[in-house]
């Protein structure tokens, strides 16, 4: 996973990734209270659908990525213009794909019957993730 | 107008691609800083009254270099809009949605201009506007940009205090979260072409002009990667030139009834 789709991963996974990592560095071994709290960790949440808009250049998977916006499932979030961003997490909708991101709206693929007008930029794919979610 | 302040061919082509051009007036030390201390000093935002409420504005937009450029992009009679306005971006705030200012209109012409003057040297913590080069030329709603959030090719303008950003009226743009802990101002004034071009208005230089404006007008500029949208959008680069220039371009159907053809 590259560093900038690390915000993307599961909160779950990170969860459990952190749990796993601190279970390793204590001396003794993993007791069942700690057991316990994994238990715990993974029977937190509920599953919300997080959403990811995600422009293309072109109707094709493959085709790069002229812009992104992650919607999180949280009260209060609103997805905003950063001037301090980083790169776009993915290059194209194919690697959001392997990262667990689903496809549910593809875009038309109908031609607009328009000479030489342009419009809006790229072309829309929304994709999903169910995740447990805190907060 | 001193020619000495008119934009060049390229600086044109840049703009005619582009859809902004800076500009940094020579004002006198401590000015700007006039100017953000009369701006905090308002009791209320004054609107349309704002040149009223802070007649130091007068030699921003009075200036020779920020009147060059109007005259090269607008015609030597271009006239300041009535409309005009203080924007205050507070620490804290949300970004705003892409958007242009004003509706859509089916012609490439530059009949209005932005000018946008940043009386602080506007950092990326403090929420600069952002623009999107080349999307002056897209007929797009407002509402159907709203699905949008960072693009490939965005550009903030972190400008140093005292810098007029030109733009084209339907460039999209968006005011950007405030991170700092101090207000970021912006000075908006719009400004309108009175005649239809019948000859370039800037510091044309026409053996010169002829080898810049191919490579110009093809320049990647944006997203990019969209081929299908970039072939349109050369042409309609060059027609811009074109009419910029004094020559007649058709005017697309379905266009404003008083377009300046």
């Amino acid at each position: 996973m590259t560093e900038q789709a690390q915000q993307f991963a599961p909160a779950l996974e990170r969860r459990v990734e952190e749990w796993v990592a601190q279970a390793r560095q204590k001396p003794g071994g993993i007791s069942e209270e700690d057991m316990q709290g994994l238990l715990a960790l993974v029977r937190r949440g509920r599953p919300r659908q997080r959403l990811l808009y995600l422009h293309a250049g072109s109707p094709s998977i493959y085709a790069p990525l002229v812009g992104v916006a992650l919607h999180e499932p949280v009260a209060g979030a609103r997805t905003q213009i950063d001037p301090l961003a980083p790169d776009l997490p993915y290059g194209c909708v194919h690697d959001a794909l392997c990262e667990g991101w689903r496809v549910v709206h593809f875009p038309l693929q109908t031609a607009p019957f328009e000479d030489r007008e342009i419009d809006i930029m790229g072309y829309e794919f929304i994709l999903e993730r169910m995740e447990e979610w805190d907060g | 107008m001193a020619e000495a302040y008119l934009l060049s061919d390229d600086e044109v082509l840049a703009f005619v691609v582009r859809g902004y051009h800076l500009v940094r007036p020579e004002l006198p030390e401590g000015f700007d800083a006039e100017v953000c201390a009369a701006i905090e000093g308002l009791k209320a935002n004054p609107g349309n009254k704002i040149l009223d409420a802070v007649p130091l504005l007068h030699q921003v937009y009075g200036h020779p270099q920020v009147r060059g450029a109007l005259a090269s992009l607008l015609g030597p009679d271009y006239h300041m809009n009535g409309h005009r306005h203080l924007h205050t971006n507070p620490p804290g705030s949300r970004s705003q949605g892409w958007h242009q200012d004003g509706t859509n209109v089916r012609h490439h012409q530059v009949r209005t201009v932005l000018g946008m003057y940043y009386p602080q040297t506007v950092s990326p913590e403090m929420g600069p506007t952002v623009v999107m080069p080349g999307t002056h030329f897209r007929n797009a709603p407002t509402d159907r940009l709203q699905t949008y959030a960072n693009l490939r090719g965005q550009v903030a303008l972190t400008v140093e205090a005292g810098t007029v950003a030109i733009t084209h009226y339907d460039i999209w743009h968006a005011a950007t979260l405030n991170r700092a802990d101090r207000p970021r101002h912006m000075l908006k004034f719009l400004f309108d072409r009175v005649s239809a071009p019948t000859a370039p208005s800037w510091n044309h230089d026409p053996a010169q002009a002829e080898m810049a404006a191919p490579r110009r007008l093809h320049e990647m500029v944006g997203a990019q990667g969209y081929c299908s949208d970039y072939y349109k959008e050369w042409e309609l680069r060059q027609d811009m030139w074109n009419w910029l220039r004094g020559a007649r371009v058709p005017v697309p159907p379905g266009a404003f009834k008083d377009m300046l053809s």
